[in-house]
């Protein structure tokens, strides 16, 4: 099993910082497909739950307690691995949306 | 600058291992790196007395570690350290770095105790004794009440401590950001231990002097948040030191220090898998691998692969625990332990189709638990059949979630903070239908019903440390079957007195 992040994601960034696994990567900012959120790599979360802990919103859950209206979204996580950009080379603060 | 760290004498209900204190070991090491001559006071294994030590080596400055049951200790040493010495004394340690339940104010009202330390020490108190060394150089007399002066606001900056100034007032600083390069930190100063006072890592490894049994930490931290564990009131993130600063120091124990057997002391050794294997891989390329070691701690189940675990053996691992803590799958999932019953068995399964001796840590009296939910543990237990099952009496440390659930719905069973201890049959909190007569009997079953089947017996007695241990082995077990008091009576006591 994974966590997910889900649509309700500010870009705040904190679960970058606390991820032990560094799976958590930020869509491209100025990418118009996946620029609204970040996203968890399944494949490699560890499910420790680190990042849903320090989320200021509440936006990632574990997959097994994704609320119905987010359920879509743990497989918006898989594809951005897959299809989507993936694993690039951020900078954290420069992605981050923070006041 | 004379630097004094102490461990207080850790007064246990029963007979247990005495190792060197690895907390009192690194902050030894960044005092030495800072220039400091140091000594280490292990009142377990000491036998001169504490202000005879004092005298004769006249410290500037004096460390004291605590964990929960020890810090009633530690303010005796802190006053005992006064009676012979006006110099500063400052508390670290697990139990003052609760601040939600304001236990760093706590100590400090105690008589003796300066300056508290909070969360991971080594940065911390190194700028403590900076201060020290800033102000004895200005001093012609020194007085810890002029250090602590309020109007020289000599600590106001220093992050990651609590204080009391002179006028009586508490401060409390914010916190220190975690070490986040743990490759930067000197190597535990474990020259400044007497090394062949201590005993080796655990009671049923074959004979290892103490004095050549040595731990290790790779990493610090735990990332999960399991609701029992004083560990989250840690950081929540993970930090690891590199697989070849890991290996140098592993070198250095094995070739310098000729350790026959090495404990790796982290939480979670395991949470990055290729980190884990790639230090097996270069203790086995660096021929280190004829030294055995354990994981005394254990590892997570759900990141145990067996090609891991087969290269860890390979590099030497003898044994390894896995936290399991309940057989009931709806108090695992309470627990926050985030790992299900089949990925716990298959990883006892991969460590044992590799030939690893396992540990299964076990706990009665979860909240929520019944009759029925113990039982399960039990037979989950034996269906596990590690080497070695510890059963632990549910207990709730200051600052966890059961501690905060346990105050807000139950009752505390403890008298003080020394009754702090896990590892005896006593039950330490009552919660809804969860009585102490219950978990005490649940302790007692898990056990008997574990340790008393023929074939354990067999294994049990087939063992040369057995043989080479048996008093102890056989007081152990006789305290298991006739435990000293029973808590049910404190609890009766403290009811007569309307003390709860």
């Amino acid at each position: 099993m994974a966590h997910v992040i889900t649509t309700l994601c500010i870009r705040d960034g904190v679960c970058v910082e606390v991820c032990p696994v560094e799976c958590i990567v930020p869509g491209p900012k100025d990418d118009p497909e996946w620029g609204k959120y970040f996203y968890i790599d399944p494949e490699s979360c560890i499910d420790c739950g680190a990042c849903a802990a320090e989320c200021p919103v509440e936006a990632i859950f574990p997959e097994e307690d994704l609320p119905p209206e987010h359920a879509a979204d743990a497989e918006m996580n898989a594809k951005f691995f897959q299809e989507g950009p993936g694993y690039w080379d951020f900078d954290l603060e420069e992605e981050r949306v923070r006041d | 600058m004379r630097v004094a760290l102490i461990n207080p004498r850790f007064r246990l209900p029963i007979d247990t291992r005495t190792t060197p204190h690895l907390g009192l070991a690194y902050l030894g090491a960044v005092s030495e790196e800072r220039g400091d001559e140091v000594r280490i006071f292990d009142a377990d294994v000491e036998d001169q007395p504490l202000a005879e030590f004092l005298r004769e080596f006249r410290p500037h400055i004096v460390g004291i570690t605590a964990n929960t049951p020890q810090v009633k200790q530690a303010w005796r040493t802190a006053a005992a350290v006064k009676d012979v010495l006006d110099i500063p004394v400052v508390l670290g340690g697990p139990h003052p770095s609760v601040v939600s339940e304001n236990l760093d104010f706590e100590s400090l009202e105690q008589e003796g105790v300066d300056i508290v330390v909070r969360g991971e020490g080594e940065e911390t108190w190194i700028e403590v004794c900076e201060k020290v060394e800033d102000f004895l150089r200005d001093q012609a007399a020194f007085s810890t009440a002029a250090l602590m002066d309020p109007a020289k606001g000599i600590w106001e900056d220093v992050l990651g401590i609590s204080y009391r100034t002179s006028d009586g007032q508490l401060h409390r600083n914010p916190a220190r950001p975690a070490i986040q390069d743990l490759d930067s930190l000197p190597w535990p100063a474990y020259h400044l231990f007497k090394m062949e006072r201590y005993t080796n890592l655990q009671p049923a490894t074959d004979h290892v002097d103490g004095s050549r049994s040595f731990s290790i930490m790779t990493s610090r931290g735990c990332p999960y948040r399991c609701t029992f564990c004083s560990q989250s009131i840690m950081p929540i993130r993970w930090r690891a030191r590199s697989p070849e600063n890991v290996l140098e120091e592993w070198r250095h124990l094995v070739r310098d220090l000729g350790a026959e057997e090495i404990g790796v002391l982290d939480d979670s050794a395991n949470i990055r898998v290729d980190r884990l294997y790639r230090i097996a891989e270069l203790i086995i390329e660096d021929r280190l691998n004829h030294v055995p070691w354990i994981f005394v701690n254990g590892i997570r189940a759900n990141l145990a692969s067996k090609e891991l675990l087969a290269k860890l053996k390979e590099a030497g691992l003898k044994r390894t625990a896995f936290g399991v803590e309940s057989g009931d799958p709806d108090i695992l999932a309470s627990v926050n332990k985030r790992v299900d019953h089949d990925t716990i068995r298959q990883a006892f399964k991969n460590a044992k189709e590799v030939g690893l001796e396992t540990i299964g840590f076990f706990i009665i009296g979860l909240p929520g638990d019944t009759r029925e939910t113990m039982q399960r543990t039990i037979d989950f237990a034996c269906e596990l059949d590690p080497l070695i099952a510890n059963f632990s009496m549910m207990t709730p440390y200051p600052g966890t979630k059961v501690y905060e659930q346990v105050k807000k719905h139950g009752r505390l069973l403890m008298q003080d903070w020394e009754d702090y201890v896990f590892f005896d049959g006593r039950a330490r909190y009552e919660l809804g239908d969860l009585t102490a007569e219950l978990q005490e009997e649940m302790w007692k079953r898990a056990y008997r019903q574990f340790y008393l089947r023929p074939h354990r017996i067999l294994m049990t007695i087939s063992r040369k440390d057995f043989w080479l241990n048996y008093r102890r082995t056989f007081r152990v077990a006789w305290r298991t079957v006739f435990p000293r008091r029973e808590k049910t009576d404190l609890r009766k006591q403290l009811e007569a007195q309307r003390a709860i």
